[in-house]
């Protein structure tokens, strides 16, 4: 392989398009970025990089163009399993028909003679049920063995044996194409946490596929979660519910004054950042910032903490609304910012249900559905070290309340157990960072393991951190103070720490302004159930 | 391994190359639905031609060769109309004509939504390019695929893959050059 650079490479200059000679084509960076050519040839053109500049910033040039490419890929349709369900079907009777090895010719005469042998005797005395009579409790269908509970049963023997007929059906249901396609999923995730990952995620992910948990909680826990923040945040209209929780739990009454001024000015920041994202005509912009997603998200979650108010209520409506038409376009954590908001103004008035229950489905999917991208390349955007503590924590918790909204529990609950052992693997690579314990406790506390002392330790450690000394990260201050329910340990002691809160300087922008006021709403706002109990 | 009494093999092939093969088809078509259509079709045929299979190469050669082969087939049918160029062409000479051709090819709403600016500026340069080159750049940048098999499943000389695929890489980094200008100057309009 000649290692010249060739000049008639223009994508325009047909004469070097069809070259036969192999040796004619001078290699590109692309060659050299593919690993196309033996061993010496790579390293040859490797050498010929190091010493080349130009070739160097030609090959940074193709290794963007490249990977931006690479992005390039298409999701299957949920049709999709199926059709591919219908072919291995298809080559299951095809193997029967073409490749399964055949009985020797004279065995099937002697096996049909010992059939009829056996139908005969059966046919003249031999008394079938009989075996239902001495046995109730066991009947055998079609080789099968069958418990049948009918100890406590008073129904008849003909209906037992009905119970028994319909427990076989049941046992040869086909797989639908949805768990054959998660049944995929589990092995692909199951090989890719095998390879490469740390102990902390193979086993959150073996943990969350054999904890089955109580079903019936799973949906009720969260809808009545639901409920409850529906109720508390009309209770939290009443000026006299806020002060009376602020002054149960030892804080300045006057702290609400200040959380009603701070939701006034974020409602009315929130507007213009709504208008100013709509042109006149009325269409939104589709590219959305960081920044502007979090004001809007946070901004959001302020003013349902700071309890409804005539004058906020447009600015909640319109915020909704803009995350809810914005919230298609965004993965990753950016949507998990985006849901955070919807989530809370879902429940306390049930706008944008359906965006939350599709878009909820797509976080869960994001994390546990195996593409391209995902899984067979690289971990899951949310399962990957860069991503922010605080957004995993916030999708912890989003994930808990997910069920309410008609998405399986168990993917949920999944889905969180694989976010905690990320969350854990960052505390065993010396990264016991306040972000990283506060996530834990706050979007997977209910996940944390009691019994080898894992909550109790982070509830302890986190006590090390002020939360004025955290200030400016009010993120991380508001996941630590509600998480931190009454009753627990520390929780007086955070109390008086929340306290000093009220005396620090405003923050200039608007997301780390309503974290500061969601922090200093904690006592009404920050803990489900307890503003109930509080105002009985 | 499928003819000699696993049955579960192709169902492990199945699991090993949906996805891959799904992303090479759409990568071709355009159309999520019928690059579906195709990877079922190729995992029949697959299934219908292993009585036929000889193991003398790679089993990853044979799946690719089958679903090149199917490909060339399809669109081969699916041209209403006989559309000549020359094989040093890299980009078709009009940008609209070629990607026109498939029935629901054109992005829904939601997709135009989900893709980005730069995404469908991806598309369109990838688009742009003419059959052979846009199946060269395919195997060798999607699939990961020697330039010798490439040579070998497309019968054609090792110095015409390269070749293609330089090209390929020319015109896509040209084209995407003068997306980006093209973006700037109507943000600049825009903002004047």
């Amino acid at each position: 392989m000649s290692l010249q650079p060739n000049s008639n490479q223009h994508p325009n200059n047909g004469a070097a398009d069809e070259s036969a000679d192999h040796d004619a084509v001078a290699w590109q960076p692309i060659d050299l970025l593919l690993k196309q050519g033996t061993p010496d040839e790579v390293t040859a053109m490797r050498n010929e990089v190091n010493g080349n500049p130009r070739k160097a910033l030609e090959l940074a040039d193709t290794i963007t163009l490249v990977e931006q490419f690479r992005l390039l890929s298409v999701k299957a349709s949920p049709e999709f399993a199926g059709k591919l369900q219908d072919v291995a079907l298809h080559s299951d009777r095809f193997y029967r028909s073409h490749f399964q090895p055949q009985s020797p010719a004279w065995l099937m005469p002697i096996v049909s003679g010992l059939a009829a042998a056996a139908t005969f005797l059966l046919l003249w005395g031999f008394d079938v049920a009989q075996v239902w009579r001495s046995n109730p409790e066991l009947t055998a269908v079609a080789g099968h063995e069958i418990r049948t509970s009918l100890s406590g049963m008073t129904i008849g023997d003909d209906r037992q044996i009905d119970v028994g007929s319909e427990a076989a059906v049941v046992d040869e249901e086909p797989i639908s194409p949805d768990q054959a396609s998660w049944e995929r999923a589990v092995t692909e995730i199951l090989a890719r946490l095998d390879k490469e990952t740390t102990d902390n995620l193979r086993d959150a992910f073996r943990n969350g596929m054999n904890q089955n948990g109580d079903a019936l909680k799973q949906w009720l826990d969260p809808s009545n979660a639901m409920v409850l923040l529906r109720l508390e945040h009309e209770l939290r209209a009443s000026a006299d519910v806020r002060v009376r929780a602020l002054r149960s739990r030892g804080a300045l009454a006057e702290v609400d004054d200040l959380v009603q001024e701070l939701a006034d000015g974020i409602a009315d920041e929130m507007l213009r950042v709504v208008a100013v994202q709509t042109d006149p005509e009325g269409s939104s912009q589709l590219h959305v910032s960081d920044e502007e997603l979090n004001n809007i998200s946070w901004g959001v979650r302020a003013l349902i903490a700071s309890g409804s108010s005539a004058y906020r209520a447009n600015a909640l409506r319109n915020g909704g609304e803009w995350l809810a038409r914005h919230v298609p376009q965004l993965t990753g954590e950016r949507l998990v910012i985006a849901l955070s908001g919807l989530v809370e103004l879902a429940a306390i008035s049930g706008q944008h249900f359906e965006a939350v229950a599709e878009h909820g489905q797509r976080l869960v999917d994001d994390v546990l559905q195996p593409s391209d991208e995902n899984w067979r390349r690289r971990l899951p955007d949310l399962l990957a070290g860069h991503a922010a503590a605080g957004n995993l924590g916030e999708a912890g918790r989003i994930l808990a309340r997910l069920p309410a909204f008609g998405i399986a529990p168990q993917r949920c609950k999944l889905v969180r157990q694989l976010m905690l052992g990320q969350l854990r693997d960052r505390r065993t690579t010396a990264q016991d960072r306040p972000e990283v314990l506060a996530a834990m406790l706050y979007g997977c506390g209910d996940l944390l393991d009691e019994a080898t002392g894992e909550l109790d330790r982070i509830g302890w450690q986190l006590l090390r951190w002020k939360p004025t000394r955290l200030a400016p990260d009010f993120g991380t201050v508001q996941q630590i103070a509600w998480s931190r329910a009454p009753g627990s340990r520390g929780y007086t002691r955070l109390q008086r720490e929340l306290r000093q809160l009220a005396i620090l300087p405003m923050p200039d922008n608007l997301a780390s302004r309503s974290a500061f006021l969601m922090c200093l709403a904690t006592n009404f706002a920050g803990h489900v159930g307890s503003l109930l109990l509080n105002d009985e | 391994m499928y003819r000699d009494g696993e049955p579960q093999a192709f169902r492990q092939l199945v699991d090993l190359y949906r996805d891959r093969m799904l992303q090479f088809f759409y990568r071709l078509c355009w159309d999520r639905q019928r690059s579906e259509d195709l990877t079922q079709d190729l995992f029949l045929k697959l299934m219908l031609g292993s009585k036929r299979y000889r193991p003398q190469g790679r089993m990853a050669t044979f799946v690719y060769r089958v679903a090149t082969n199917l490909w060339i087939d399809h669109y081969r049918q699916q041209r209403p109309r006989p559309r000549f160029y020359s094989f040093d062409q890299v980009v078709h000479a009009n940008d609209d004509s070629a990607p026109r051709q498939y029935a629901g090819d054109d992005p829904t709403p939601d997709e135009q939504l989900s893709d980005g600016e730069e995404r469908a500026a991806m598309r369109q340069a990838l688009e742009r390019l003419t059959e052979p080159h846009r199946l060269v750049f395919e195997l060798a940048v999607y699939q990961e695929r020697p330039y010798s098999e490439i040579s070998d499943l497309l019968d054609i000389p090792i110095g015409t893959v390269k070749s293609r695929m330089h090209n390929a890489v020319h015109a896509l980094k040209d084209m995407l050059g003068s997306a980006e200008q093209d973006q700037s100057q109507q943000r600049a309009g825009g903002a004047g």
